[in-house]
Formats: C-alpha cells, sequence, structure tokens
C-alpha cells in the first residue's frame, strides 16, 4: 500500500520507438536514479517531488520529499530512495513513498549526493559538512567543515574515501578518519569531483573553464584550461582510461593516464556547431557515454570506436540529468521542460 | 527560457535593508521573489523563498586582482533559477560591509549565470542620519554609494532640513547619475526596487544630462569621481574598443563603474557599454531618432581618474576625415 501522500501520477509513457519511452513530470528534474533492482527509476524534482517510475508498467508515483527543491536523490541499497533538498533535509523515501527524515540542517541545502559503487555508504553535502551515512551500518556521521562550502563531492567507487570541492582546493578523508582529512590546493573554485573506477585517480571540474586530473599516489596534477565553457559534469569511461567533461561543443576524452605525460591530445567527435554538453553519464559496464547538450541533443558515445549515436528524442530543452542502470543496460534521461525518458539500451542495439 | 533579473541590495549596517526585504517577501504583490541573505544578516528572516549564504569572494586566476567573484552566489542563483519553477526575480542582499563589486561581476563572468539571468540594478540603502560618520569611518559604505543605480535615502523622519541637504549633497558627489530615493522606514514603492533595468543596454538611452554639466567641475571626494566625456563628432569604434580595453587592463582596478553611448557612423543604432572594474559588456541599442542629432557621451566613476588623459584619449578615438 502506498503512503497517503503518494500519489500515483497520470502520465503514462509514449513509445517513441522501440526501446525509448517519455513521460512528462511537470517540474524541473534535477537529478535521475535507478533503484538498487533497477525495476524503478526515479527523479528529483524541482517542486521538492520524488517520482517513482516502474520500468515493467510505466506507471508513476510521485510524492513530496522535501519542502523547497528535491536537489540530489540516490538509490538504497535494500530498496527506496535517499534524498536531499534545499530545506536542508536527508530523506529516505521507502520504494511507496513514505519519508522518514534522516537528518536536518535548517538554513543549508542539501545539494550533493555520492554513493559508493554498492550504495552502503553516501555522503551529501550540507554547506561546508558532509553527512555521511554508512547504511549498511545504519549510522551516520558528520565530516568538516571544509575550508569552503561544498560545491561537489565524490565517494570513492569503494567506499574507502571521500573528496569535497570548493573554494580553494579539494579535500581528502579516508572513511576511517572523520578529523584528519588532506587538503589539497588549487585556486579558484573547484567543482564536480569524481574518482576513476581504481579510485587512483581524481578529475575536477573548475569554474574557470578548465579540467584537473589528480594523480592521487603521486599527487601530479595535470591541467586542461581554455575549455568553451564550465565543465559542471565529470565522468570517467568504465575501464578508467578516458575522462569526459561537459562544457564542450563535441565530446571530448582525454586519455589517462597518458595525460600526464605532456601535451596530451584528447579524442573529440560528434562536433555540435550550436550547442554546449551540459548533461553526461558514462555506462558502468560497457565503453559508452550519454551525452546531453543545451539544445536537447542526446547522443549515445561509443568510446571504442569514438562513433556518437543521436537519440530521436524532441529539441529545445536542454538535457538536466542522465543515468544509468548498475547493469549498464537502461538510461535515464530528463530535460529542463519536465520531459523525462527511458531507453533500452539491448533493444535499441539489438534492432540496430 | 527569459532571463530572471537579479536586484543586489547594499547598505551599510543599520540602514534598512532587511526591512524592504520583509516587505518584499511579505507585501502583496503577486510576485515571487526569491532572497539571497547572509548568513550573519542583522535580522533573521523566515520564509520560504529566503536562502542563506556566507559571502564567498574568490579571485579569479587570470591575474586580475580586481577580478573576484562570488562562488556562493554561482551555486544558489543557478539553483534558484533552475529548480524554483517561475520566479519573477532574485533579490541579493550584501552585508553591510561588502563591496558590491563581486556580486556584479559574478553576473558578467560566470556564463551560466549570465545566460540565465539579467541583473536589474544596484540598489543602496543609505541611513540618513548615520550616513557622514559612516563615510569617514568606512571605505565600504563609500563603495556602497559610487556602485548604485538607485539610492535610497532611509530614516529622513529623523532629520532637519539642513541635515538632510548636506547628506543628500554628500550622496550626489559620490554618484551623481544614481536616482535618490528619500524614504522613512524604506516606505518606497516597489517599482523603485525592482524591475529597473539599469544594466539594460537596450534601455541605456541617455546618460542624465545634468551630469554631463558636471565635467566642469572635479569630483575629488577623497579621491573618487567621476568623469564625464562628450563627443559631438562620431567615435571610430576599433579604435575606442582597443583604447577602453587598454585603459581598463591598466586602471580597472581603479574604475568602479563606467558606461556610455557612441555614436558610430553609419550606424541608426546607439553602441552602447557599461562596465565593472576590467569587465564591459556591448551592444547595440535602441535606434537614433528620426532629426535627432547623434552625441557620444561616456561616463566613468573611479579613483584617482586622470581627466585630461581621458580627455585626450576619448578625442583620439573620433574619426578623422
Amino acid at each position: 500500500m502506498n503512503a497517503p501522500d503518494a500519489i500515483p501520477m497520470d502520465a503514462s509513457p509514449v513509445e517513441v520507438m522501440d526501446g525509448l519511452w517519455q513521460w512528462e513530470l511537470e517540474a524541473f528534474p534535477e537529478q535521475a536514479a535507478f533503484s538498487a533492482d533497477s525495476a524503478s527509476m526515479a527523479f528529483a524534482l524541482g517542486d521538492g517531488r520524488i517520482a517513482s517510475l516502474d520500468l515493467e508498467d510505466g506507471s508513476v508515483l510521485a510524492w513530496q520529499a522535501h519542502e523547497g527543491s528535491c536537489l540530489c536523490l540516490a538509490a538504497h541499497p535494500l530498496g527506496g530512495w535517499i534524498s536531499g533538498g534545499d530545506d536542508g533535509r536527508a530523506v529516505f523515501s521507502s520504494p511507496g513513498g513514505e519519508c522518514t527524515m534522516l537528518h536536518q540542517e535548517p538554513g543549508v541545502w542539501a545539494e550533493h549526493l555520492s554513493a559508493s559503487r554498492d550504495g552502503t555508504l553516501m555522503a551529501m553535502s550540507l554547506g561546508k559538512e558532509a553527512l555521511v551515512l554508512d547504511l549498511a551500518a545504519g549510522s551516520t556521521a558528520v565530516y568538516g567543515p571544509a575550508r569552503a562550502a561544498i560545491s561537489g563531492l565524490c565517494v570513492s567507487p569503494a567506499g574507502g574515501a571521500l573528496a569535497v570541492t570548493g573554494v580553494g582546493g579539494i579535500t581528502l578523508w579516508d572513511m576511517e578518519d572523520q578529523h584528519e582529512p588532506i587538503e589539497l590546493d588549487l585556486r579558484g573554485l573547484n567543482l564536480s569531483p569524481a574518482f576513476s573506477p581504481d579510485g587512483s585517480y581524481l578529475a575536477c571540474g573548475h569554474q574557470e573553464n578548465t579540467v584537473h586530473v589528480l594523480d592521487l599516489s603521486s599527487r601530479k596534477v595535470f591541467a586542461l584550461s581554455g575549455l568553451p565553457a564550465k565543465p559542471g559534469k565529470l565522468a570517467w569511461s568504465h575501464d578508467g582510461g578516458h575522462v569526459l567533461h561537459t562544457g564542450t561543443k563535441a565530446v571530448l576524452c582525454w586519455p589517462v593516464p597518458r595525460c600526464f605525460d605532456g601535451n596530451p591530445q584528447p579524442i573529440a567527435f560528434a562536433v555540435q556547431e550550436d550547442a554546449r554538453m551540459c548533461a553526461l553519464a558514462a555506462n558502468p559496464r560497457i565503453p559508452f557515454a550519454a551525452c546531453g547538450f543545451n539544445d536537447g541533443t542526446l547522443l549515445l558515445a561509443e568510446l571504442k570506436r569514438f562513433a556518437a549515436f543521436p537519440v530521436p528524442l524532441d529539441l529545445g530543452s536542454p538535457v538536466s540529468a542522465l543515468a544509468w542502470s548498475a547493469s549498464g543496460m537502461h538510461l535515464s534521461i530528463a530535460f529542463e521542460d519536465g520531459r523525462v525518458a527511458l531507453l533500452d539500451l539491448a533493444r535499441m542495439l539489438s534492432n540496430g | 527560457m527569459l532571463p530572471i533579473p537579479v536586484t543586489v541590495l547594499t547598505g551599510y549596517l543599520g540602514a534598512g535593508k532587511t526591512t524592504l526585504l520583509n516587505r518584499i517577501l511579505t507585501e502583496s504583490h503577486g510576485k515571487r521573489y526569491a532572497v539571497i541573505v547572509n548568513e550573519f544578516g542583522e535580522v533573521g528572516i523566515d520564509n520560504e523563498l529566503v536562502a542563506h549564504t556566507d559571502e564567498e569572494i574568490f579571485e579569479m586566476n587570470n591575474g586580475c586582482v580586481c577580478c573576484t567573484v562570488r562562488g556562493d552566489l554561482i551555486r544558489m542563483v543557478s539553483g534558484l533559477i533552475r529548480r524554483k519553477g517561475r520566479l519573477d526575480g532574485i533579490l541579493i542582499e550584501t552585508t553591510g560591509l561588502a563591496d558590491p563589486a563581486p556580486v556584479i561581476q559574478t553576473f558578467f563572468l560566470d556564463q551560466e549565470t549570465k545566460e540565465r539571468t539579467a541583473l536589474d540594478a544596484v540598489v543602496t540603502v543609505v541611513d540618513a542620519r548615520h550616513f557622514e560618520a559612516q563615510l569617514v569611518e568606512s571605505q565600504e559604505a563609500r563603495e556602497q554609494v559610487i556602485f548604485a543605480d538607485a539610492l535610497i535615502l532611509n530614516k529622513v523622519d529623523l532629520m532637519d532640513p539642513e541635515g538632510l541637504a548636506r547628506v543628500e549633497a554628500s550622496v550626489r558627489e559620490l554618484n551623481p547619475r544614481a536616482e535618490l530615493i528619500r524614504a522613512t522606514r524604506c516606505d518606497v514603492p516597489l517599482d523603485k526596487v525592482l524591475g529597473r533595468s539599469s544594466f539594460d543596454l537596450m534601455r541605456l538611452l541617455d546618460i542624465e544630462p545634468d551630469l554631463l554639466e558636471e565635467g566642469a567641475h572635479e569630483h575629488t571626494h577623497d579621491s573618487v569621481q567621476s568623469v564625464s566625456l562628450v563627443s559631438h563628432a562620431p567615435i571610430d569604434f576599433d579604435k575606442f574598443k582597443a583604447w577602453l580595453g587598454d585603459f581598463l587592463n591598466k586602471k580597472g582596478g581603479s574604475v568602479h563603474r563606467c558606461k556610455g553611448i557612441l555614436h558610430i557612423p553609419g550606424e541608426r543604432q546607439r553602441l552602447v557599454f557599461h562596465g565593472v572594474h576590467m569587465l564591459v559588456e556591448m551592444g547595440f541599442g535602441q535606434p537614433w531618432k528620426e532629426g535627432e542629432t547623434p552625441v557620444s557621451k561616456v561616463v566613468f566613476i573611479g579613483r584617482n581618474l586622470d581627466r585630461l588623459e581621458l580627455e585626450i584619449a576619448f578625442r583620439d578615438c573620433r574619426v578623422t576625415q
């Protein structure tokens, strides 16, 4: 049975083509996520709701999880969702939409959320502090304050480390020790940290149209500047061989660790004349990345032959969020105008 | 999506900013304004549309010390405009001690913020009763007046006519160009505060004529001065652009604001520009009216400006026959 506040939405999917369905959620989707069992996908919405869509029958369930906007969302490994909002709350929602408040910090935004690969360790930003949720042990801890307001955070895939970005640099915590972080200085506003799949590199965006890749063992930093726009989202290819980022007018892949050898050449393809990449998600299992642009263009980038395939969804509204299921077979897509879509990669590929 | 107007509200401690913000949030004007206030604000405002923040100022890496922006605003403004649905405007309150430049520069320098918002105006609330004392002790009180597009002279009920005239004169001396509105408990019509479009190049039709008269005498209040330049001959745009770029590169740190309207030969429209420190935005504005005599006018407000040097340089930008 549903919680009293969870309302089935009258939003039946439209089949755009075989393996591609679209819904209308009538709110800005800020983030997308698949449930732990990949049977449903959910969206954090700008009006404070979470909308959960059943992949089997296409039904939509929506509930008010936050008072202002719901800003971040991840799947609980045992089912249900963890979310943050600009009401300063961390909330657990059951699959049926029943909400339990886990933590509240009035006056700050619970804006960024990152989870380990198995989903048991999560970190959520709360102003200058990070709330760390150990969902296996059922415990919470507050890390920080960091040197500045947290502009992005990332839990390493194995769950051993937490990286937090802000003005002036990056703070790295060993998850075993919440008191003695390592501070790495990088002038200016750093954002959106992303650990490589094996956890040995950290890539970060920078306000001044730059990307930094850090070798965490040697502390060497590779800086790539002069991008056309701010790289607000970063992703690693599934094998860790390439870093991709938004803020570009094409799909750009930087080879790692070769970039540390000086004068690296990126692989660039699928140039867009009039659009800038604003959303990005790399497939966790196969050499694929989904790249969304601010004119609504969505490309599936194949990272072996470096070719891109457009997904036939309506143009006009910027792509706001992308997420792959754990198996890498489903892609969740969201647009700023409230449209969301599901792509079944297996079905699409089998149809050519 | 239409850009959302952003108003920057400054004023020294106790001037009455919070009173004004509360009015904007509670009066029934049928509009939705999100408000970004400082965490250490004087009085707490409790409202769903209020976001609290630290004023997180940092220098850009481009080597220019005056290119400071506010990281918190980049995050919060982009968050608000994207997530809140329909908003009629955003108000940013700065602490009484803040220099307004980093706030304004954020809207010039962050591309996403620039694309999705339109800086509307810098509104400064001045405490009529304490302004003269504040001028003596605080650099910030002065800067806030210099940067303003509109000045609310608050608490005038506490002043006698001579005192008020004196305060008005010293405010005017710092900023002859902004609209000056007298108020008691910030009882100004809200359309004097919101929707002013001061940064809209299309709206920059003319520069107040009385200001141009000011060219005759020097403003040397603590070395802050405004210099107005006029040319009845058309301007060579390439020359002007090269000179302005070069000048602001060297002196941008001491130029608080500049703006101007240029008559470019062969162009139906005015070439308009405005800037803060080193940053300038340019574009074509309204066309010259039929029968109107096009005149080019430029204003610089800043510290230690060499009037003669500016005059000569501007004259050199005229089209040579």
